[in-house]
C-alpha cells in the first residue's frame, strides 16, 4: 500500500427499515379509527417520536440488558376485533367490579352502580362525556425516549378511563387485560385520574395465549391528597412480549402504591417514571418477580423527585430458576430544590439456579444537598442453613426450598390487603415453584 | 467567607506554567499516513505498526461513546497533532541525566520531581515522560540487578519485543472502547514494567506525566507485568500546566499478575481542571484494566483524582486466578465545573474470587461527580465476593453527586453487597469543631479527610502526604 491510505468500502445493503412496519400499522389504524379517538395531534407527535427513535437496541444505555433480538423477526399484525377471552381464565379473576379488556379494545364494563364521582368509561365514551379529563393522554412527564410508549399512543385504539372526582372513592375495580395472541400487536391503554383528595384501590391483571406483543401504557395523574392503590398482576403467555410502560405525576401529599407481581412473558420489560411534583408526595413500589426457563423480566424505573420533602420507597425482589435473566434498573433523580427528599430504593434476589442471571442498577443522580437516600442491592442463593434446618425436621428439599422462597416473597405478599388475592397469588408461588425447582 | 478564603478561592493553577524546549511535532490530523509516521520515528517493528493500523481501522468504525453523566463539545480529533518529542532525545537516548535539556530539567525541579540525588534518598525510581517521549530513566542498574525490567515502552519494543508482544493488547484489546482503540493506533509513549518470578521489587516504581506542547494529545501506553510471586507498588502523579485549549488525553493501562503476584497501581491526578467557568482543562479518556491471570493474584487500585475538567475512567480488574483479589479505592474531588464519571469493574471468573471497592465523591462549586461501577460474577466464580462502598459528599446545593452501579450475578454462591450513601458537611460537625477551637476551614478539612481516610491509608506514605494535601488545597475556597 505504501503510504497511500485507503478507505475501506462499506457495504450498503438495502435493509427494511423496522419503523417501516410499524409507521404502515399506524396509518391502517387511524383509517379504522372512530373520530372522537382520531386525536391527530396526539397521533402525530407520537408518530414523529418513534420515527425518531426506532426500535431500540441494545447499543443504547437504557436497554443494553434487554435484547429484544427475537422480536425484531417478528412483525407483529394488528389484532381482529370481536374475540372473547378465554373463559377459565376470566372465571379466575377475583369476583366484584371488573372492566376486561381483549387485544387492547374494552369488552365489557360490569363495573354495577359504582360510587357518585366515579367514572369508568371507555375512551369514546370519554371522549364524549369527560373530553377534558382524556386531555390528560400522553401529557403526562415521563417515558419520552420509550418507543414502545410512543407506538403504543401512535396505535391505540381503545382504553379505560377511571376517573375520581374530588373527595370521591372507589373502592375495588379490576381491570382485565386478555391478549388472544396468534403473532399479533395489542396497544391497551388506561389512563387514571384523582382529583383532590379523591381515592382508589385498583387491580390490574394481564394474561393471554400464544404469541403477541403488548406495549401496554398506563398513565396516572394523582391531584393533592389523592391515594391510590394500584396492584398489577403480569401473567402474559409464556411466548409474549410485554413492553409496557406506566407513568405518574404526583401533586402535593398524594400517595401512589404500586406493587408489582410479574410472571409471564418471553420479554416481559416494564418502563416506569414518577415524578413527585407536590411537596409531601410519596410514592412506594414493590415488585416481586418469578423468572423461569429462559425468561426475561426487567424493571425499569426513573423516579424523580423534583420537589422538596417527598418521599419514595422502592423495593424490588427477583427469583430466579433455570436460565431467566432479572433486570433491576432503577434511578432516583434529585432534582436541585428537592431538600429533604427521602429516598430509598431495594433490590434484592434470590437465585436458585448457577445458569441465572441477576443484574442490579440502582442508581442515584442527586443535585440537592439536604437529601436522605440509600440504595442496596443483594444477590444470593437460599440459606444452607437455613435449609439443613428444615431437613433435619424431615421435611424434603424441594419443600423447605418452597418455604424459604415463601418466607422471601411473603413481605410482598402479606402486605396485600386483599384476602381473596393473596391466597390466589400464594397458589401461584407454589405452583411456580412445583415447575422451577 | 473571609476575605482570606476568597482569595484562596481564587487562587489560579499554581503548577500552570509551560516549558520552552524546541518540539518536533508532527502537524495535526491523523491518517494512516500519520501512524505510519509515528511507527517509523520510533522505529517499530512491522507487527506493531499493523497492529496499530488494525486498531486506527476499528476505531473509524467505532461511536464515540455517550453513556456517561459528562457533557462536552465534540472532540476534533483532526485539529490534535499525535506526535511530539523534545528534540534533543531524538534517535539515541541521552546517555546520562546531564544530556537531559536542562529547560526540562528545570520544569521537574518546579513540580518537584526528586530526579537528581534526592531521588537516591527518597528511594523513587523515576520514570519521567515529558510528552511523548520517555527522556530520563534512573535506577535501572539497580532494578536490572534483580532482573527488573523498569524502562520506557518505545525502549523496550526495541529491547524486549518478544515480552512486549507476548502482553500488549492482552488486557485492554484494540477494539475494546473508543478512546483504548485511538490510543492503540497512535500511543507514543509510557511505562513498561517487567518483575520476574519470585522477586519483590525493592522500590515503588514511579512516572510523572506532563502535558506539555500544545494542541498535543497524550497518549500513554503502560504495561506492567508481574510474573509468578513477584511484588511491584507503582505510583502515578501528573500535573499540567495552564491552557485555554482544551486538550485530551486518552491513556490505556494494562497489568497482568500471575500466579501469587501482586501489583499494586496508586494515581494521583491533578491535571489542570479548566477555569472557575469551565474553561480549558484537561479531557482525560482513560482505560485501565488488570488482568488477575493467576491464582492468588492481586491487583490493588488507589486513585485520587482531583484535577482534568472531564474524568472518564475505571480501572479495572478481571479476576480470571482462583482465590485471586482486586481492590479499587477511590477518592474524586470535583469543584467549579469539573465533571467526573469513574468507578471501577470487578470481573469475577475464578473461584473464591473477592473484590472490595471503596469510592467516595467530593462535588462542590457546580461540579457533577458520579460513580459508575460493575461488579459481575459468572457462572464459574463459586464462592465469589464483593463489597461495595460508595459515598459521597455534597458542598452546596449547585453541585451534583450521582452513583450508578451495576451488578449482574450469574453464581447463587456469589455473595455481593452494595453500599452507597450521599451525605454533606453538615451545619452541626462544623458546630462541634468550632465550638472546640477549630476554624470553619480546617473543620471542613478534617472532616473530608476522615471522610476519605479509607482512601489515604492506601497510599504508599509520601504519595497519602501529597494526597492530603492537595485535597486541603483545592477544597480552600470552596466552602462558605
Amino acid at each position: 500500500m505504501g503510504g497511500v491510505s485507503t478507505v475501506n468500502p462499506v457495504a450498503v445493503t438495502a435493509v427494511t427499515d423496522p419503523r417501516a412496519h410499524w409507521l404502515a400499522a399506524a396509518t391502517e389504524t387511524a383509517a379504522g379509527l372512530p373520530p372522537e379517538l382520531a386525536l391527530p395531534e396526539l397521533r402525530a407527535a407520537a408518530r414523529t417520536r418513534f420515527e425518531r427513535l426506532g426500535l431500540p437496541s441494545r447499543t443504547l444505555e437504557a436497554w443494553r440488558t434487554t435484547d429484544i433480538a427475537p422480536l425484531r423477526g417478528l412483525e407483529p399484525r394488528r389484532a381482529g376485533t370481536g374475540r372473547a377471552p378465554d373463559a377459565g381464565w376470566l372465571a379466575g379473576l377475583p369476583a366484584g367490579p371488573r372492566v376486561v379488556l381483549v387485544d387492547g379494545r374494552v369488552h365489557a364494563i360490569e363495573t354495577g352502580e359504582l360510587p357518585a364521582g366515579v367514572s369508568v368509561l371507555g375512551f369514546a365514551e370519554a371522549a364524549r362525556r369527560l373530553p377534558q379529563v382524556l386531555a390528560a393522554l400522553d401529557t403526562l412527564p415521563g417515558l419520552d425516549a420509550h418507543a414502545f410508549a410512543a407506538l403504543n399512543s401512535a396505535l391505540f385504539e381503545d382504553g379505560v378511563l377511571v376517573h375520581v372526582a374530588a373527595g370521591a372513592r372507589l373502592d375495588a375495580l379490576t381491570l382485565a387485560h386478555w391478549s388472544s395472541g396468534d403473532g399479533t400487536a395489542v396497544h391497551p391503554r388506561l389512563l387514571l385520574v384523582l382529583e383532590d383528595g379523591a381515592g382508589a384501590g385498583l387491580l390490574e391483571w394481564q394474561g393471554g395465549q400464544g404469541t403477541y406483543l403488548s406495549t401496554a401504557l398506563t398513565e396516572v395523574r394523582l391531584g393533592r391528597g389523592a391515594q391510590l392503590a394500584l396492584s398489577t398482576v403480569q401473567d402474559e403467555s409464556a411466548e409474549a412480549f410485554q413492553l409496557g410502560g406506566l407513568r405518574a405525576q404526583l401533586a402535593a401529599d398524594a400517595k401512589f402504591s404500586l406493587r408489582r407481581w410479574v410472571g409471564g412473558g418471553r420479554i416481559g420489560r416494564m418502563d416506569l417514571a414518577l415524578t413527585l411534583e407536590g411537596e409531601g408526595a410519596a410514592a412506594e413500589l414493590d415488585g416481586l418477580v418469578l423468572a423461569g426457563g429462559t425468561q426475561l423480566l426487567d424493571h425499569h424505573l426513573e423516579l424523580r423527585h423534583a420537589v422538596a420533602r417527598c418521599t419514595s420507597r422502592q423495593t424490588f425482589r427477583g427469583v430466579l430458576a433455570g436460565k431467566a435473566k432479572h433486570v433491576f434498573d432503577g434511578l432516583i433523580r434529585v432534582d436541585p430544590d428537592a431538600q429533604q427528599t427521602d429516598a430509598q430504593q431495594q433490590c434484592r434476589n434470590l437465585l436458585l439456579s448457577k445458569q441465572a442471571l441477576t443484574v442490579a442498577i440502582p442508581r442515584l443522580e442527586i443535585l440537592a444537598d439536604d437529601v436522605k437516600c440509600a440504595h442496596g442491592a443483594t444477590v444470593g442463593a437460599l440459606d444452607e442453613d437455613a435449609l439443613f434446618y428444615l431437613r433435619a425436621r424431615g421435611i424434603g428439599l424441594a419443600e423447605a426450598s418452597t418455604l424459604l422462597v415463601r418466607a422471601f416473597a411473603g413481605e410482598f405478599l402479606d402486605a396485600l390487603t386483599d384476602e381473596a388475592m393473596r391466597a390466589a397469588l400464594e397458589t401461584r408461588l407454589d405452583a411456580w415453584m412445583e415447575v422451577a425447582a | 467567607m473571609s476575605a482570606n478564603l476568597e482569595e484562596l478561592a481564587d487562587r489560579g493553577y499554581a503548577y500552570g506554567f509551560t516549558t520552552d524546549v524546541e518540539q518536533e511535532t508532527v502537524p495535526p490530523g491523523l491518517s494512516e499516513d500519520v501512524i505510519r509516521l509515528i511507527s517509523a520515528k520510533k522505529q517499530e517493528p512491522e507487527w506493531l505498526l499493523e497492529w496499530r493500523l488494525e486498531a486506527y481501522r476499528s476505531w473509524l468504525k467505532m461511536p464515540v461513546p455517550e453513556w456517561a453523566h459528562v457533557h462536552y463539545p465534540p472532540i476534533d480529533y483532526q485539529a490534535i497533532s499525535y506526535y511530539s518529542a523534545p528534540k534533543k532525545s531524538i534517535g539515541d537516548g541521552p546517555a546520562s541525566l546531564d544530556d537531559i535539556d536542562p529547560e526540562i530539567k528545570k520544569t521537574y525541579d518546579r513540580l518537584g520531581i526528586p530526579l537528581v540525588e534526592q531521588e537516591f534518598l527518597a528511594g523513587v525510581a523515576v520514570d519521567a515522560v515529558f510528552d511523548s517521549v520517555s527522556v530520563a530513566t534512573s535506577y535501572r542498574g539497580k532494578l536490572a540487578e534483580q532482573g527488573i525490567i523498569f524502562c520506557s515502552f518505545s525502549e523496550a519494543v526495541r529491547e524486549h519485543p518478544e515480552l512486549v508482544r507476548q502482553y500488549l493488547g492482552t488486557v485492554v484489546p484494540v477494539r475494546d472502547n473508543y478512546y483504548a482503540a485511538l490510543n492503540s493506533a497512535v500511543f507514543s509513549d509510557g511505562s513498561f514494567v517487567y518483575i520476574p518470578k519470585g522477586v519483590r521489587c525493592p522500590m515503588e516504581l514511579s512516572t510523572y506525566f506532563r502535558i506539555n506542547a500544545k494542541n498535543t494529545g497524550q497518549f500513554e501506553r503502560t504495561l506492567i507485568v508481574a510474573d509468578a510471586g513477584a511484588y511491584v507498588s507503582y505510583l502515578e502523579g501528573c500535573t499540567a500546566p495552564m491552557r485555554d485549549e482544551n486538550q485530551l488525553h486518552a491513556a490505556v493501562v494494562e497489568l497482568v499478575a500471575m500466579d501469587d503476584a501482586t501489583i499494586k497501581y496508586s494515581t494521583v491526578q491533578n491535571w489542570y481542571p479548566g477555569d472557575k467557568e469551565g474553561r480549558g482543562g484537561i479531557y482525560n479518556f482513560v482505560t485501565k484494566r488488570g488482568l488477575c491471570r493467576g491464582a492468588r493474584s492481586k491487583i490493588s487500585w488507589t486513585q485520587v483524582e482531583t484535577g482534568s475538567a472531564i474524568t472518564w475512567k475505571y480501572p479495572s480488574c478481571i479476576l480470571r486466578g482462583d482465590d485471586s483479589v482486586g481492590e479499587f479505592y477511590s477518592v474524586a474531588l470535583t469543584r467549579d465545573r469539573m465533571q467526573a464519571d469513574t468507578g471501577t469493574k470487578m470481573i469475577h471468573m475464578g473461584k473464591r474470587t473477592r473484590s472490595t471497592i471503596v469510592s467516595k465523591g467530593i462535588s462542590a462549586g457546580h461540579a457533577q461527580n458520579a460513580y459508575r461501577g460493575l461488579v459481575k460474577i459468572l457462572p464459574t466464580a463459586d464462592g465469589a465476593r464483593n463489597h461495595s462502598q460508595c459515598d459521597s459528599l455534597l458542598m452546596g446545593d449547585q453541585c451534583g453527586a450521582h452513583t450508578f452501579p451495576y451488578v449482574e450475578v450469574q453464581n447463587p454462591t456469589a455473595q455481593v453487597e452494595h453500599e452507597a450513601t450521599t451525605s454533606r458537611v453538615s451545619d452541626d460537625q462544623i458546630f462541634y469543631l468550632n465550638q472546640r477551637g477549630i476554624g470553619t476551614e480546617d473543620a471542613v478539612s478534617l472532616i473530608v479527610n476522615g471522610f476519605c481516610k479509607e482512601v489515604f491509608k492506601e497510599l504508599p506514605m509520601e504519595f497519602a502526604v501529597e494526597a492530603q494535601k492537595l485535597l486541603e488545597l483545592k477544597l480552600e475556597g470552596s466552602v462558605g
